[in-house]
């Protein structure tokens, strides 16, 4: 993400890229700019991340950083730091404006950084699949191969250090002008996009994703300089997930030229298009763990429906929202907090997994994800349709290729306590186990009550500490008859 | 003489020791009372000889701290370097989960500084590497934060079990064993923090 302080003198303010269109519209208002300009302009008075500071004090095209704000949002941690690292330095010869920056972008295989320099065979393996985009079996098991070209790339004595660890510059793989200055390249990244149009003019290509606010296409209009989007050529690109019926509509766009109409249309008849959505996992597991708890649950498309108690309804988003329509009765409202409680919780482990990569380690078979590693100890999960999740914490071996001494839980919060004791972020002596609060919490109660030396201030004191001991008691323990003591 | 090296014979200092570095084969020279009682090498303390109780109890301390301290070194250096806005220049991430970061920082001259935040809160600093990671552990949600006390909280519960034990005369074999078990838990858990507070105290002063 880019976060940067713009300027249309003497007014400024503060925008994030990328945004959507409606966002720079507003935020051009803000600096006293028509809202609906084609090609706005404005002066950079700061910019984050730092590395982009070449552009300070300079009047660049907002539509140029948003179009950059996306190529960055788009790349993965180590295609950042490759290119934090390939602008932060000054001798890698890539120009300093907009253009050049953005066509970096499109241009990382010219740059390779190697972050640890002790591991030969990694700085080999990153640097080939940098240079080929890809790296084929035998190359990945040639371990001597890759080691030596891990050697002769550093021993090529050609690094540049920067804050991201050295960088590389790969004369044989040439800098290419992907970007020329004026029409951006082909960078479809909207999640809900339907079609993607290619638009030809004088030469010029333009691509827009429908549907989208009209003023997408009227900018890309602009800077391929065509008057009218009859004057054009259209084609479809690509379709996502429509019918054949929705396809041929779509096709008709490169006959018509009627883009603006076919948008309308992609927008107002989106429900029109079925679009064959799986459903998520945080759903499904949602379904499965409800199911197993006795609730009554539904899928009704974007929503799971959950019945309460037989009469109130309570309807769930793919983002752990709760909501209730009008079949909600006040009886039932003590029964929310509970499923809501657990709807978090699944939500909790459902977007970990989601986010996280594949687990790497020698001999490992099923597919488990790794939700963190710290310390040599690794928390993982694996997800089954039908059973659920597994998670999992293991110690890495010596070398760190394997790993071993497994530890299976079906609760994600046992399984995270696990792996915060075992990985040593916290010490295991400073968490006292259910039976052991119990009794603790009995001992407080005791002091309280028989110590007659206790002042206010220390009554209240116990008491607090009683509360929050109580809090981490389940229920069924805490509400158990006090002991004689 | 390497971070390690460095970090080890400035925290000796919090368990009453001085450091010598010897720099023909690389190690350091623990000494208490004037007497060497241990070498470190490679991250690795050995004993010099026989020792008396007190020295094996100390002997034990470092043991711990050369565990502690390799495993902060390597996290740092091993740590991608990182921009944040709030936090000064020379940060390095040691570990991530969803939005809390945890970060370290050194300096040839202080030391250790260790910084922990997420989303919406407030970067936390820490010189105790112990503390930090406790933190980062409750702001990461791998533990409830309810589940860990604080020094005055531990201590507390300390007493509370200490007073059962000596006056509540209808307590059974059983309950005895396991208060017994849980005040040891509980000793340990504080002489723990306290040495934990000591380096942060001890750094300060430097």
């Amino acid at each position: 993400m880019i976060k940067a302080t713009i300027q249309n003198s003497p007014y400024c303010t503060e925008i994030r890229f990328p945004c959507s269109e409606t966002e720079l519209s507003k935020k051009l208002g803000e600096i006293k700019m028509n809202p609906e300009h084609l090609a706005p302009m404005a002066m950079v008075l700061e910019i984050k991340p730092a590395e982009l500071s070449m552009l300070t004090d300079c009047d660049v095209s907002l539509n140029a950083l948003n179009f950059l704000g996306k190529r960055m949002d788009g790349m993965g941690k180590e295609e950042r730091n490759q290119f934090l690292a390939a602008l932060s330095s000054g001798e890698t010869g890539i120009g300093s404006g907009l253009k050049d920056i953005i066509n970096l972008t499109y241009n990382l295989a010219r740059f390779t950084l190697v972050e640890d320099t002790d591991d030969l065979e990694s700085v080999g393996r990153t640097h080939i699949l940098n240079v080929q985009g890809y790296i084929s079996e035998s190359e990945s098991n040639d371990h001597e191969w890759l080691s030596e070209q891990g050697v002769k790339l550093l021993e090529s004595g050609s690094g540049i250090e920067t804050d991201y660890g050295k960088i590389y510059i790969n004369k044989d793989v040439p800098f290419k002008e992907v970007f020329n200055g004026t029409t951006f390249p082909a960078y479809y990244c909207e999640m809900n996009s339907v079609a993607e149009i290619v638009i030809e003019y004088d030469n010029l290509t333009e691509f827009v994703e429908l549907p989208c606010e009209d003023i997408v296409i009227k900018k890309a209009l602009c800077r391929l300089g065509a008057d009218d989007i009859l004057d054009c050529k259209v084609e479809v690109d690509s379709t996502r997930d429509i019918s054949d019926e929705w396809s041929e509509k779509i096709s008709e766009v490169e006959k018509s030229k009627d883009l603006f109409g076919l948008n309308k249309l992609l927008k107002t008849e989106d429900i029109l298009l079925k679009r064959e959505q799986s459903m998520s996992i945080f759903k499904k597991e949602i379904a499965r763990r409800l199911h197993g708890e006795g609730y009554a649950v539904s899928n009704d498309g974007d929503w799971l429906t959950v019945m309460l108690n037989g009469t109130s309804v309570v309807k769930i988003s793919d983002k752990d929202i709760l909501y209730t329509d009008g079949n909600f009765y006040d009886k039932d409202k003590a029964a929310v907090s509970p499923l809501s409680q657990t709807v978090r919780g699944i939500y909790d482990y459902c977007s970990a997994y989601e986010k996280a990569a594949p687990l790497v380690a020698d001999g490992l078979s099923g597919n488990y994800r790794c939700l963190a590693e710290f310390n040599g100890t690794v928390l993982a999960a694996k997800y089954n349709e039908e059973f659920g999740f597994e998670f999992v914490t293991w110690d890495r071996t010596y070398g760190g290729k394997s790993i071993c001494q497994g530890k299976y839980f079906e609760d994600y919060t046992a399984a995270k306590e696990n792996f915060a004791t075992r990985s040593g972020l916290v010490d295991k002596d400073k968490l006292f186990g259910t039976e052991e609060l119990e009794q603790i919490r009995k001992c407080v109660d005791f002091t309280a009550r028989h110590n007659g030396d206790l002042n206010f201030d220390d009554c209240e004191c116990l008491k607090k500490l009683n509360e929050k001991i109580s809090d981490n008691i389940p229920e069924q323990q805490s509400e158990a008859p006090e002991m004689s003591m | 003489m390497n971070i390690f090296e460095k970090e080890i014979m400035q925290r000796v200092k919090e368990l009453n020791c001085g450091a010598v570095y010897h720099e023909n084969d690389n190690s350091v020279s623990v000494t208490f009372d004037g007497n060497i009682i241990a070498e470190i090498r490679g991250e690795i303390p050995e004993k010099t000889g026989e020792l008396d109780v007190q020295e094996s109890e100390i002997f034990l301390h470092i043991r711990r701290l050369c565990v502690n301290v390799a495993n902060y070194c390597a996290a740092y250096e091993n740590g991608e370097p990182i921009k944040n806005p709030n936090l000064s220049d020379g940060f390095r991430r040691i570990f991530k989960i969803g939005k809390a970061e945890m970060a370290a920082r050194y300096d040839r001259k202080s030391g250790f500084e260790f910084v922990v935040w997420g989303d919406n809160e407030n970067p936390d600093f820490f010189v105790s590497y112990d503390k930090a990671r406790e933190k980062f552990a409750a702001l990461s949600g791998l533990i409830d934060r309810e589940k860990i006390f604080d020094d005055e909280e531990l201590q507390a519960l300390y007493y509370c079990v200490f007073v059962t034990l000596e006056i509540n005369d209808a307590l059974n074999e059983d309950m005895i064993e396991l208060l017994r078990e849980v005040k040891r838990k509980l000793d340990i858990a504080i002489s723990k923090n306290l040495s934990a507070e000591r380096g942060e105290e001890n750094e300060s002063a430097v």
